[in-house]
């Protein structure tokens, strides 16, 4: 039994390549429990390859990364919700079985009361003996944020959660992200919207060729780059010529 | 295990409810039984144009003997009547009576015969396919003058129409086992073997397309953050099995009671009275379990390597074909086709299944080597399941079009040097 510190995530010396590419040179961070954390870079700096080494999807080629003090396994006893950059569900069954599959998956408990209760909340009650090939898009991500948060997690992460959402949708999950925070969950964030940022994060790390570029609390990362706005930031860094390999 | 066990839940109870799974279920029975029922009818017909075809009582046939060979005209047709050629006055005149259709038949024997051996038959068009059968009439008339000629035994030697009666001696495992015991042998393996090709056919697209669904779904990083990877491939080859299974019975269980109430009503006849040996039934039913483990685990590696159900399909072929190679060498697991071979496509997992199954049905398998087989088909399963494991966790959320065995072999490397 590992005690519980102020950190839920502890990331050290964190390296990984593919074939001939490092994707993450050396990367140190930490997550602080109950807060909601941004992990921001341009496309292919490494925040995607990052999230899935610290849930054991990669194996690292040298460091650590710990949820709750040690290597996160499906079935620890912390309860994770994740929503991939790549997701998807299991197109040719209803909503209501994939749900279900889920949810027993995570143990829940009554799992036909809470997933009707979802479904009622996103007015997809009436769909829930549909296909899922047969549904919208927009439907389709209302699903896969349910099975996401289903388990009432402790640590939410979410790979570019505004991807392709509709406002309506888009103003759904940002509802449901801040209810999980008012529960105490810890949310890690990938996004490009520096407005999202700025409003949600207490700390963000910027992440570019593989290394930190900036890390800590938004108000000190402002005070850092002479107050610019998140965006001018990002603008700034990802913006600037490349002077480090890859 | 509590999730491997909903794992095999999810899965067997939406393979159930795919209309697919049962159309081929209950089409296989019927396409078996019409093919069947059709092949039956086909015989019955030949079987009633043979004998519509020998019978010659309704036919006028001529005979012009220049040779002066024939002792007589007169022979006894298929209905046991005496019928006779009439003579014809010259070949000329015996294949204008056949024009004229005076004669249906007529027979030419000409004044080389004795060179030639030649006898020549003019018939109608439509006997055309059938001319060899119009040969009866003369062919016994010869027979006949023949054996007034020459002694009885000679001509019966010169004929073949010596009886040569062999008895042959079935050994299993060095011992004399008789008819009745080898029919009994063969039933297992038989049987196994029948069952397992079905699988192969129902089952082996189904099992590869189940281990790419994720990926091409874009589900594996969902799902691999609730559930282990190892529980998740276990829990997906056990239901493919279960499914696998239940097809099965399906295919067996109506077949049973047919059979059981033909033979309680006397309807089946005698070379279907089936006996079993149930020791040797249940000792291929493991070989088939076994079996089909191994092409479950071979077809999962074939999907978890596959980033999209249609190379999975292309990949599968040619697992399926190593897996058939057997039936292309049939000959070799006859006791006395044994060679290299043999034990070579005996011993090679993917090809082992068949090969000892077909070993069996030939009687050629002593009972060491088919506990050696099993076990050699168990233990391939069982590292075949691993290596999917493996696999699948190194290649799971991989949506590259092309698998990168260099990058998954080398990420291998790396893990166990460490």
């Amino acid at each position: 039994m590992t005690a519980k510190t102020d950190h839920i995530i502890e990331v050290n010396h964190f390296k990984i390549s593919f074939a001939e590419k490092t994707v993450i040179k050396d990367l140190s961070f930490k997550v602080k429990r109950g807060e909601i954390f941004g992990l921001l870079g341009s496309n292919g700096s490494g925040k995607t390859t990052t999230i899935r080494t610290l849930l054991g999807l990669y194996k690292e080629d040298k460091g650590e990364l710990l949820i709750n003090g040690k290597k996160f396994e499906p079935g620890d006893n912390i309860r994770i919700g994740y929503l991939p950059e790549e997701r998807g569900l299991y197109k040719k069954e209803t909503v209501f079985d994939v749900m279900m599959y889920f949810a027993r998956l995570r143990n829940l408990n009554n799992p036909k009361e809470w997933i009707m209760n979802y479904l009622k909340r996103v007015d997809l009650e009436e769909f829930a003996k549909t296909k899922i090939n047969k549904l919208s898009q927009g439907m389709q991500q209302k699903i896969q944020l349910g099975v996401c948060v289903m388990n009432d997690p402790e640590l939410l992460i979410l790979d570019e959660p505004t991807k392709g959402f509709d406002p309506v949708n888009r103003r759904l999950l940002m509802e449901i992200i801040e209810e999980q925070h008012k529960k105490g969950c810890t949310i890690i964030m990938i996004t490009h919207y520096m407005d999202e940022v700025e409003r949600l994060c207490d700390d963000i790390l910027l992440l570019k060729n593989g290394v930190a570029r900036a890390y800590g609390p938004v108000k000190a990362v402002r005070k850092e780059f002479d107050n610019k706005t998140l965006d001018q930031i990002f603008v700034d860094i990802y913006g600037e010529k490349e002077t480090d390999n890859e | 295990m509590s999730k491997t066990r909903e794992v095999i839940r999810f899965e067997v109870i939406r393979n159930l409810k795919k209309p697919s799974f049962w159309i081929a279920a209950i089409l296989i029975p019927i396409g078996f039984a019409l093919y069947m029922g059709v092949a039956a009818l086909v015989g019955y017909n030949v079987g009633e144009t043979v004998e519509a075809g020998t019978a010659t009582s309704d036919l006028k046939l001529g005979v012009f003997d220049e040779a002066h060979y024939l002792s007589s005209k007169k022979f006894v047709n298929s209905d046991n009547k005496e019928q006779e050629l009439a003579e014809q006055e010259s070949k000329d005149a015996g294949i204008a009576a056949v024009k004229e259709q005076k004669i249906d038949v007529f027979y030419y024997i000409g004044n080389d015969f004795a060179e030639t051996n030649k006898v020549e038959i003019y018939t109608k068009p439509e006997f055309s396919s059938i001319t060899d059968d119009y040969s009866m009439p003369i062919r016994t008339l010869m027979a006949t003058t023949a054996s007034e000629n020459v002694d009885k035994i000679d001509f019966a030697v010169i004929t073949g129409a010596i009886n040569y009666e062999t008895t042959t001696f079935d050994y299993k495992d060095d011992h004399v086992i008789d008819a009745s015991e080898r029919v009994k042998e063969i039933m297992g393996p038989a049987l196994a073997l029948a069952c397992f090709y079905i699988l192969m056919v129902v089952l082996g697209n189904r099992l590869t397309s189940a281990m790419v669904e994720e990926k091409e779904n874009r589900i594996s990083e969902l799902i691999l953050t609730s559930i282990k990877p190892v529980n998740l491939i276990v829990g997906k080859i056990i239901s493919l099995m279960i499914v696998g299974l239940i097809q099965l019975v399906i295919l067996v269980v109506p077949m049973l009671i047919l059979y059981k109430l033909g033979q309680n009503g006397n309807l089946l006849p005698e070379w279907f009275q089936l006996s079993f040996d149930f020791v040797s039934l249940a000792q291929y039913a493991l070989l088939l379990v076994c079996s089909y483990f191994l092409f479950t685990a071979l077809s999962v590696i074939v999907g978890v390597i596959s980033p999209t159900a249609r190379d999975a399909n292309s990949y599968s072929s040619v697992m399926v074909i190593t897996v058939i190679l057997p039936i292309f060498f049939v000959n070799v697991f006859m006791p006395a086709g044994t060679s290299t071979l043999t034990y070579v496509l005996s011993y090679f997992p993917p090809s082992a299944p068949i090969a000892m199954m077909l070993r069996g049905v030939f009687g050629n398998l002593p009972t060491w080597e088919f506990w050696l087989g099993l076990a050699d088909i168990a233990i391939f399963g069982l590292l075949a399941a691993k290596l999917a494991t493996y696999i699948y966790c190194k290649n799971a959320i991989e949506f590259t079009p092309k698998v990168n065995f260099k990058r998954l072999f080398g990420t291998a490397r790396k893990s166990w040097k460490k």
